[in-house]
């Protein structure tokens, strides 16, 4: 059992969830279901579908919380790629790509929206929404149809009706720009 | 490439030249770990949304039915109750077959016992091979931090709370990829394990942990983050095995710049 889970690092969750501990997995669905529903939801546009793949992340974890290796990656990385996986898995399934291409919303800065001005995570997701700010508008573009919507590379050129190479290009130095902005503001705030 | 497949976007020709790559090779496994840091970020440009209270409740009911299907799937099935022999069964015959059943037995032991010594070599075998693959792995990547133009060799000695213990960490400014190699470090006790920290300005950012070996030695790879790759000094500290976000540990070893 776990007396003080909130003090727990995500890793310390995880390695109790592998060993069957119940209530180390209910800490780590309250710590994180705002921010993995947010994302199902952005993915697959239906309440009811995100719910089911949420409900199937956990019990997923549930069940591989022992493949998890401290050593090779971060436990929200790990969390977060697992939810998307599914998502996207469910969203092929579906075959609802048309019906979101509709509706593509560009992720810039100034239109996050912080539901119930909730502080979850507030710094990440002030320093991940001020570093996509400084990305070029095709850029942030291609990012979000390739995280948000599962797109790959030739399915976003196709979209963008832009050639492949401007693609992965736009892409790539997106990726790096972002990964430089981070690492970045990290280093400009203190413990 | 690592970066376009951290997002899933990779098709084609670029997605099977990928997989076979990243099959061999252990630089670009633990790089593509960074890039899923960064495409992992984009999900905090989400929004935050409250999912409905049953969802918890149906997770916790899955798990605890899980668990029940588990429990039950392992329980050993009674034993049938042994059929009476019948009264008319020759007794040479029944001496016959216990004779028989001896010799099957104790065949089986010896064979059994064989088979186990066997296995115990080849286990031994493989962790060698394992290791000597590791070893290999390692020095190709130092290799390769050092003919970088951007390497770099650090010394970190031991405290007070240390004496004994020594470090070097080799690592690429530009690329980030780093080797840490301590010797004179006790092993961790049970739940515990050694932390390297890169100290930019009076920031320490976390880096991996790593075990000590039987031997004394520990090895570990780790990847600087560009802010700390560029002036940074380093630390060890002693934490828990799964790792602290800042240290809690006094400082075992530091760097001298």
């Amino acid at each position: 059992m776990l007396p003080e889970s909130k003090q727990l690092t995500d890793a310390n969750l995880l390695n109790a969830i592998a060993r069957q501990d119940e209530q180390a997995l209910a800490s780590l669905y309250d710590r994180y279901r705002l921010i993995l529903f947010g994302l199902l939801m952005r993915i697959l546009r239906s309440r009811e579908e995100a719910e089911d793949v949420l409900q199937e992340v956990f019990l997923q974890v549930w069940r591989r919380a022992s493949d998890f290796d401290p050593q090779r990656g971060r436990p929200f990385t790990w969390l977060v790629t697992l939810a998307r996986s599914r998502a996207i898995d469910r969203l092929r399934q579906l075959g609802s790509r048309e019906r979101v291409a509709s509706s593509v919303i560009e992720f810039a800065g100034e239109g996050i929206v912080d539901a119930a001005e909730n502080t979850f995570r507030s710094e990440q997701r002030q320093l991940v929404a001020a570093a996509l700010t400084e990305l070029s508008e095709e850029q942030r573009r291609a990012l979000t149809l390739a995280y948000f919507e599962g797109l790959t590379q030739a399915e976003i050129a196709e979209r963008l009706r832009s050639p492949l190479g401007t693609v992965k290009t736009r892409m790539r130095s997106g990726m790096i720009k972002l990964r430089e902005l981070l690492s970045q503001q990290m280093e400009s705030r203190a413990f | 490439m690592l970066a376009l497949h951290a997002l899933s976007a990779l098709d084609g020709s670029d997605l099977r030249v990928m997989k076979e790559h990243l099959v061999s090779c252990s630089t670009c496994r633990e790089e593509l770990e960074g890039w899923r840091d960064t495409a992992g970020a984009l999900a905090h440009a989400g929004e935050l949304l409250e999912p409905s209270a049953q969802v918890r409740a149906r997770i916790l009911e899955g798990i605890r039915s899980a668990g029940k299907v588990d429990a039950a799937s392992s329980n050993v099935l009674p034993l049938q109750s042994r059929p009476r022999q019948a009264f008319w069964v020759p007794r040479y015959a029944a001496i016959a077959a216990s004779l028989l059943f001896v010799a099957l037995l104790v065949g089986w032991v010896i064979l059994w016992q064989q088979n186990r010594r066997a296995n115990q070599e080849l286990a031994k075998l493989s962790a060698q091979y394992e290791q000597a693959q590791r070893d290999r792995e390692r020095n190709q990547k130092l290799l390769e931090i050092l003919n970088s133009p951007g390497a770099r060799v650090t010394e970190l000695v031991g405290t007070n709370e240390a004496p004994t213990a020594h470090a070097v960490l080799t690592y690429d400014a530009k690329s980030g990829q780093a080797i840490l190699m301590t010797n004179g470090l006790p092993p961790a006790p049970a739940g515990k394990a050694y932390q390297l920290w890169f100290i930019v300005g009076n920031l320490p950012m976390p880096g991996r942990v790593f075990a000590i070996e039987p031997n004394g030695t520990g090895v570990s790879s780790d990847q600087l983050p560009l802010a700390a790759a560029k002036t940074a000094g380093f630390a060890i500290t002693q934490e828990s095995a799964a790792g602290a976000t800042s240290p809690t540990g006094p400082i075992l070893l530091r760097s001298s710049s």
